[in-house]
């Protein structure tokens, strides 16, 4: 592969697989945090 | 509605509806079109756009159905009334009705890929001449039986109500995940498969001015994230009230493209590795052909290949299963928010495609006919969605549905444009594909009502389709205080 093939693998990779590693932790560590607030035991 | 009732009406936890929410978005377009679209339009080069209208097309448009569901615990003809008045009902009523009618022949299409798994595994595959078992199978009253199966499946998960609807994504989901992985593994390791790689992420730079790549990759995300189909505002109507919108649209937004991110590292390393020099042919064979007459024959020559095939179309299966089942929801959502009971609303609409996907299931051409008017339907859906929202004012929506007390992530007057764009990308899309069916056959046979793909199917089905939910809106409009909320 070209080094512009690898920087756009990288961009893309990063922005979407990234994107969705970010927002998938943001909204588990939110839920637990409410689980937390409520004096319930933590979602699965 | 008791406390009791409600939280069995609601999504266990947020893991579990994030499952569903995927199930839903995650189908055979992510793995059988995707790979396809994006080498035929510049691989690198498509990428771009393909990136940039995930946020300017299917995460607003989530967003939006997230909220509206969550905030009116209704269907789509159920949310447009509580949105806008009765005079909307018709709206809602375009979205289920279109929704439901690509129902009729997604399930044909459920049970193309039942087909070919228990092909696979019984060794049928690829066999000597690789078109034959597609020739012999698809529009035959054998497709019509693997459409019966696949639908039974569907409506015995929905019959259960949104707990059938979590166990099913519990098992389906990290399944296909891990099945999409294994496959994307095993094909960056095949010999060769780099050149897949560099096909896939070389960019050519001049070629992004070229409108067609802007407008594939538009109509990609319009068709594989399930955005503006009215599917997530079904399910949301399961959220619980602590649930937020925002955060989750993204989280589906995102994990569904990372899907078909993989898909198309899996499929087109596979083609690279095993055909390089007939890779135009292969990806230019359209969805079906790419996926039933070559990919086994690609599985075929590859070591261990029987297994790999099995477990690509066991994927696509359970992609195009969760995906059923949402739609499946969304037609009994419907009929539910009109007072009928679920059992017999699931009756109904288990009826209802049998009738009307057996034509899709014996006729190929009608098949390509009703993917063709409801697929470019869905564009309509899309426009609609963005336009209620600007009717009902977008900072109201924002501050009463979305940015609502205890949601995890605000959302600011980005979203204002984000709902601006969808309405004037909606349009563009509609008469760009519209054109097409001038451009490809000619004026005069673009009018033909009974050619596969042309003017005169779009406008008379489209038009029958409107002119029964405006006869009946005010009809539509009616619905019962507290319908079923979700238990079987």
């Amino acid at each position: 592969m070209s080094g512009g093939a690898w920087a756009l693998f990288a961009v893309i990779g990063g922005y979407i697989w990234g994107g969705f590693a970010l927002f998938l932790t943001l909204a588990l560590r939110k839920e637990r945090g409410k689980d937390a607030a409520a004096g319930r035991p933590p979602s699965p | 509605m008791s406390a009791s009732s409600e939280s069995a009406s609601r999504f266990t936890n947020r893991w579990t509806m994030l499952l569903v929410m995927l199930g839903m978005a995650v189908g055979t377009g992510n793995i059988w079109r995707f790979p396809r679209i994006a080498a035929t339009n510049g691989g690198g080069t498509f990428l771009v756009p393909w990136a940039v209208f995930l946020l300017s097309w299917s995460v607003p448009l989530l967003l939006c159905e997230f909220a509206m569901g969550k905030g009116t615990r209704r269907g789509p003809v159920g949310a447009m009334v509580a949105l806008l008045g009765d005079g909307w009902a018709w709206v809602g009523g375009w979205i289920a009705l279109c929704a439901t009618l690509i129902m009729f022949y997604y399930s044909v299409v459920s049970g193309w890929c039942v087909r070919y798994f228990v092909a696979a595994v019984a060794g049928e595959l690829p066999g000597s001449d690789p078109g034959a078992l597609w020739a012999g199978y698809a529009a035959s009253w054998t497709s019509f039986f693997t459409m019966l199966v696949a639908l039974g499946i569907g409506l015995y998960v929905v019959a259960r109500g949104v707990r059938g609807i979590e166990a099913a994504a519990r098992v389906l989901m990290p399944v296909l995940l891990a099945l999409v992985v294994v496959l994307a593994l095993r094909a960056v390791t095949l010999p060769g498969a780099e050149r897949g790689l560099a096909f896939l992420f070389t960019p050519d730079w001049p070629a992004l001015t070229n409108s067609r790549i802007w407008l594939e990759a538009l109509t990609q995300n319009a068709w594989d994230t399930g955005a503006g189909w009215g599917l997530a505002l079904a399910y949301a109507t399961y959220m619980r009230a602590r649930e937020d919108t925002t955060i989750n649209a993204f989280v589906l937004g995102f994990g569904n493209n990372s899907i078909s991110l993989l898909a198309g590292i899996m499929v087109l390393c596979t083609i690279f590795s095993i055909r390089p020099e007939a890779h135009a042919e292969i990806v230019g064979a359209g969805n079906n052909g790419l996926t039933f007459i070559w990919m086994p024959q690609l599985f075929g020559a590859m070591p261990g290949g029987r297994f790999f095939m099995a477990l690509f179309f066991l994927a696509l299966f359970f992609a195009a299963l969760t995906s059923l089942i949402s739609m499946i929801e969304l037609g009994a959502r419907t009929l539910i928010d009109r007072g009928m009971r679920r059992g017999r609303a699931i009756a109904v609409i288990g009826a209802a495609a049998v009738v009307c996907g057996a034509p899709s299931a014996l006729s190929l051409s009608f098949f390509t006919n009703q993917d063709s008017v409801w697929g470019v339907g869905l564009m309509l859906s899309g426009l609609l969605f963005g336009i209620a929202v600007l009717r009902y004012g977008v900072d109201r929506f924002r501050e009463r549905f979305v940015n609502s007390p205890g949601c995890d992530m605000t959302i600011g007057r980005w979203w204002n444009v984000a709902m601006g764009l969808v309405v004037v990308e909606a349009l563009v899309l509609l008469a760009w594909w519209l054109g097409q069916t001038l451009l490809g056959v000619g004026l005069r046979a673009s009018l033909d009502p009974l050619r596969e793909w042309s003017l005169g199917t779009f406008l008379l089905q489209w038009g029958i389709a409107l002119a029964l939910l405006l006869a009946f809106g005010r009809r539509l409009a009616r619905q019962p205080a507290d319908p079923d909320p979700g238990a079987p």
